[in-house]
């Protein structure tokens, strides 16, 4: 099965194979309109919150997410799937929230306002965080609200890293995405964490 | 001691190789401020593992908000602005049947806010009449209501 293909059963002699996200993207470069509408029911919400993560407004994040899409139809023919399909779009979502940010940081220094957040995924068995009990739910909360604050702190690509960590892409994509060698997005997400990290210990 | 502290977060994501791995693993046990950093890094993903979803989204209407743009950006209207010649042929209609019934003069007496262009013509045209009288030539005593008030009282002129 190609790669991003999903199947299932659908009786004893019958399989469905759902057009993989490559597969779809070629479609779309010629044009298909219910291809590009079945790539955006697959990537809306996670444009959305990656967006979100990186310009931290609601508004904004839906409209930026909306333009990556329009830029996806209009580039689509561009695609040669030397990469994943998701790896190219979320490239071109980052692009589209980074501009986006450079072309606001004039207004944003002035008006004071800005901010974005990132975030992060899974701990590693090794070293599993603790889980907290019913005691340390206020001071969980609290880390959170620190953290929060925290984020608005990190670089824009700080941010995508964090975000796109979380949405499960290794290190090497978040790479690519980010249009930078394996050795930065390690970087990016290093001083991210040693940022939060502040937040979360005495050290 | 070589501190490759970048390395911490892909090992703590399981992503490293075999080899460097076992040298991350070897380098924390060895190193305590490695190993504090890799224990905060841990309970930070954690967190943010937690961190509040975005506002909701309608995606029904995103999609059509997004279909729009699509549509404006390949010089096609939105599928709402195709129907403007029916809306404009409508419109055109309504407006002829009011400009009828507004302009229609049979069996109407002339409406107040007609009336001040017509008095006008009518004075207009009788100027030489006005002004021989003298009262003309005082209009502002027709402003005091206290000549007004005894307008009626005033003898008659005699002539001669």
């Amino acid at each position: 099965m190609a790669p991003g293909a999903r199947a299932w059963e659908g009786g004893a002699a019958r399989i469905e194979v759902e057009p993989s996200d490559e597969t779809l993207c070629a479609r779309v470069a010629e044009r298909d309109d219910r291809a590009f509408d079945l790539l955006v029911s697959r990537y809306q919400a996670r444009a959305y919150r990656i967006a979100w993560s990186i310009v931290r407004d609601a508004d904004e994040a839906r409209d930026l997410s909306q333009d990556a899409f329009l830029r996806l139809y209009e580039r689509a023919g561009r695609f040669e799937g030397r990469a994943r399909f998701s790896t190219w779009f979320y490239r071109l979502l980052v692009n589209v929230c980074l501009d986006h940010r450079r072309r606001h940081r004039w207004w944003r220094s002035v008006l004071g306002g800005g901010g974005n957040e990132p975030d992060a995924p899974p701990a590693l068995d090794q070293h599993p965080a603790s889980e907290p009990g019913p005691d340390e739910d206020a001071a969980r909360k609290q880390t959170m609200t620190r953290i929060w604050a925290e984020l608005e702190r990190l670089s824009p690509q700080q941010r995508a890293a964090v975000r796109l960590q979380l949405e499960g892409l290794p290190t090497a994509e978040i790479a690519e995405v980010l249009d930078c060698s394996e050795a930065t997005a390690r970087v990016h997400l290093h001083r991210a964490l040693a940022t939060l990290r502040k937040t979360v210990g005495t050290r | 001691m070589r501190h490759d502290e970048t390395a911490i977060v892909p090992y703590l994501r399981g992503e490293l190789g075999d080899a460097e791995r076992r040298a991350v693993e070897a380098h924390l046990a060895a190193c305590t401020d490695c190993r504090a950093i890799a224990d905060d890094f841990s309970a930070v993903l954690a967190t943010l593992a937690a961190e509040p979803e975005p506002p909701a989204v309608h995606w029904g209407a995103y999609r059509a908000e997004l279909r729009g743009k699509l549509d404006q950006r390949r010089g096609r209207r939105p599928a709402a602005a195709r129907w403007w010649p029916v809306s404009l042929a409508l419109s055109g209609a309504l407006a002829g049947v009011l400009v009828f019934f507004a302009t229609d003069d049979t069996g109407r007496e002339p409406r107040v806010a007609e009336l001040g262009p017509i008095e006008e013509a009518m004075i207009g045209g009788r100027l030489d009449l006005l002004r021989q009288y003298p009262v003309v030539e005082r209009l502002d005593l027709l402003e005091d209501l206290e000549v007004i008030r005894h307008l009626d009282g005033l003898e008659p002129v005699k002539e001669g």
